[in-house]
């Protein structure tokens, strides 16, 4: 029997390297997240939901119907025809819904990936700071942060938007800075528990500047986390800027978004509820989409399950 | 009770802050609560500033924002006010002559009793409580000045008027959470991994995966629309009750105004509750999980304890701690559902007003309302911060929270 036979030290240090491929972090995350099967429908979802959005004009090409048009056959909110190719209906101004909510999807997705980064530049920025520099800063930065977290800070962007909302741009930063205190926390975390590990502590004793432990060290391992929690932060962006678009604040005529097409359609659902259905069924799958997404990558990266 | 004292002191300074944060951006953003379409003359300008004290510097304003001011004249036609110092007289009513109009010198704004719980904080106060005859008591003492876009309201009439309007919809939402998600979460952590535990999940999970501001629009069209045509398609067109008139006929779920039954609640209810319902249902089942795997319920189970008396004596208490927590954030979760709430079924509330005022630039009744709705949710973190650890006895003892 072979399988009782002793191996030699050097068989078996052969065998071991060769059935043993030396995989990263980052590929087996990829293989992981390839095997759950929400995560991977949801993001040939958002694939196409993305593609819908930078190929906006096109579906005023295939519906025949700018965004701004308003047909005079269809005025004050007709249901779906498709003979006329009004395929969701049209809303009070006799505008197609399809191409405007294709059109708001486009403003909601900028708004969310601008505000997004926002949101994680500020995150980062805090956490790693309150992370590496430590002591009583950390202590302080870290008890505003708390402070923060049981605060609403959409009031404030509420007030913001109110005030110096016409422009698109103040807008993403206004809402990028709703949604940074999570990204804060788990860069902080994940920055406190590098510097106290043991490769950490190797590099210095062979030293290494400070300079070179962030960049070569810390700053490679907060990206992955960081962008799984970017792809957390996304959802959250889309719903405060379609809460506040909701509101009629944010995005302005004549760009839309998803939330202002739901706001539109909101207070005439009991007579018209096609003005609501394709705006809110865009808004659905697409945070239903990113939130698995998100929490795909968040359990394919958590060395928890390792 | 020092921890208590410590939070009520962070609970203070995160309240100062915010209203300090919003009282500058107020007054440094471009437009202000008089220029409107057809903005007044100067000389009218220059008295409803000083009326209002924008003609101070902003410290001294903020500080009479909360602390109160002394009095000063209002001035006349671009004349100067004096300062001078009045204390709180006793009668109700108050009268005093100004110029707000410009034209009509004698104009007598008939003043209402400004502070109304002056008299009493009086007592706690050495010295004598000075204010301007028009309102001035500053929010430490529950004045929230006048209105400036809507002349002569207080706006403590206001917040009166809008906060039950507000609240009226967030406690029973929260019961309706509370009271279906935490058994919900206990049925599905017992029966874990079956098809019960997942179907409770994932109808915890449709409040979270739709958004409320699509919820309300959904429910209106589900239940008030299509529940009401199943309705008269029974009554009316198959049991031929044609004599029942449309009130009856109808269930008449949505609430309009003022006239609100019991069954208005429900569709505003269901939104905010449902919104909340996920996470509940997510967190106890959760908390029911750890405690069922621990080792007192083990001994529990080894002693012979019946089941229910295991549930409810010892994964009743740490099952429902994640829940605890968690209604902290829903304070901030109910006043956002409150305002989608508001303006999906046009109703009156602190919400509209909220952002009526922050669009017309009412800076006196945007900070009252922005006060009102941060000491909600400040408040709530409070109690439930009270709560865990009366709750947790880890916390109490000096250890840490897990």
């Amino acid at each position: 029997m072979s399988l009782l036979r002793p191996k030699s030290t050097e068989e078996a240090l052969n065998g071991a390297f060769e059935t043993v491929k030396s995989r990263s972090l980052t590929r087996l995350a990829f293989e992981r997240f390839a095997r759950n099967k929400v995560a991977v429908v949801s993001s040939f979802i958002l694939v196409i939901l993305v593609l819908m959005a930078i190929f906006a004009p096109v579906a005023e090409m295939l519906t025949g119907y700018a965004m701004e048009f308003q047909d005079r056959n269809f005025y004050s909110a007709k249901p779906p025809n498709w003979e006329a190719r009004h395929f969701f209906g049209t809303d009070q101004n006799g505008r197609d819904i399809l191409v405007r909510v294709i059109f708001g999807l486009r403003i909601s997705m900028l708004v969310a990936l601008v505000a997004a980064t926002v949101a994680l530049i500020v995150g980062v920025l805090y956490g790693a700071i309150s992370g590496l520099v430590g002591g009583w800063v950390d202590v302080l930065m870290m008890r505003f942060l708390d402070l923060l977290i049981s605060y609403p800070l959409t009031l404030i962007a509420v007030i913001a938007l109110a005030y110096f909302g016409r422009n698109i741009y103040i807008v993403f930063a206004i809402i990028g800075l709703v949604e940074w205190q999570i990204m804060a926390r788990v860069v902080r975390g994940q920055v406190l528990s590098l510097r106290n590990s043991d490769f950490i502590e190797a590099a210095r004793a062979t030293g290494a500047p400070t300079g070179a432990i962030v960049r070569r060290h810390i700053i490679p391992n907060v990206i992955g986390i960081a962008v799984v929690y970017l792809t957390l932060t996304i959802p959250e962006v889309i719903l405060v800027e379609s809460f506040l678009g909701f509101l009629g604040l944010g995005v302005q005529e004549p760009n839309t978004s998803l939330g202002v097409l739901i706001s539109e359609g909101a207070t005439r659902v009991e007579h018209k509820p096609w003005l609501v259905f394709a705006p809110g069924a865009f808004l659905i799958i697409l945070l239903m989409a990113l939130n698995f997404i998100g929490d795909g990558l968040r359990d394919a990266f958590d060395p928890k399950d390792r | 009770m020092a921890y208590v004292l410590r939070r009520f002191g962070q609970m203070l300074i995160l309240v100062v802050i915010a209203l300090a944060a919003v009282f500058s951006t107020q007054r440094l953003a471009p437009g202000g609560p008089f220029d409107g379409e057809k903005p007044p003359p100067p000389d009218i300008l220059i008295n409803l500033e000083a009326y209002y004290d924008m003609d101070l510097g902003m410290p001294a304003q903020f500080m009479g924002y909360l602390f109160g001011m002394a009095a000063r004249d209002v001035g006349a036609n671009g004349r100067p006010g004096r300062v001078h110092w009045v204390s709180i007289p006793k009668a109700a009513e108050v009268s005093i002559t100004g110029s707000l109009d410009g034209e009509d010198l004698g104009e007598t704004l008939v003043v209402r009793k400004w502070c109304p719980w002056g008299e009493w904080l009086r007592r706690f106060v050495d010295k004598p409580v000075d204010a301007r005859p028009l309102r001035k008591c500053g929010i430490v003492r529950g004045d929230f000045g006048l209105s400036m876009t809507k002349r002569n309201i207080y706006v403590n009439d206001y917040v009166r008027d809008g906060l039950p309007g507000t609240l009226k919809y967030a406690i029973p939402s929260l019961l309706f959470a509370l009271f279906l998600g935490v058994p919900m979460g206990f049925v599905a952590a017992y029966f874990q991994n079956t098809r019960l535990d997942f179907s409770m999940v994932s109808v915890g999970m449709i409040g979270t995966i739709i958004p409320n501001l699509v919820m309300g629009p959904l429910l209106i069209y589900l239940l008030a629309n299509q529940l009401d045509g199943f309705f008269h398609w029974i009554f009316v067109d198959q049991l031929e009750w044609v004599e029942l008139s449309r009130r009856q006929r109808t269930l008449n779920l949505i609430p309009s105004g003022k006239s609100g039954g019991p069954i208005h609640y429900l569709l505003p209810t269901l939104v905010l509750g449902t919104a909340l319902l996920g996470r509940i249902v997510r967190l106890s089942r959760a908390g029911a999980l750890e405690a069922l795997r621990s080792n007192y319920v083990r001994t529990a189970r080894s002693k012979g304890l019946p089941n229910w008396l295991i549930l409810f004596r010892h994964v009743l208490k740490p099952g429902i701690l994640p829940v605890v927590t968690y209604l902290g954030p829903v304070s901030a979760v109910i006043l956002t559902g409150s305002l989608v709430i508001e303006f999906t079924f046009s109703l009156p509330g602190l919400g509209s007003q909220f952002i009526s005022a922050a669009t017309d630039r009412d800076y006196t009744l945007l900070m009252g309302t922005t006060v009102i709705l941060l000491l909600f949710v400040i408040v709530l973190n409070f109690i439930v911060d009270l709560l865990y650890t009366w709750l947790d006895p880890r916390i109490r003892t000096g250890g840490s929270p897990t």
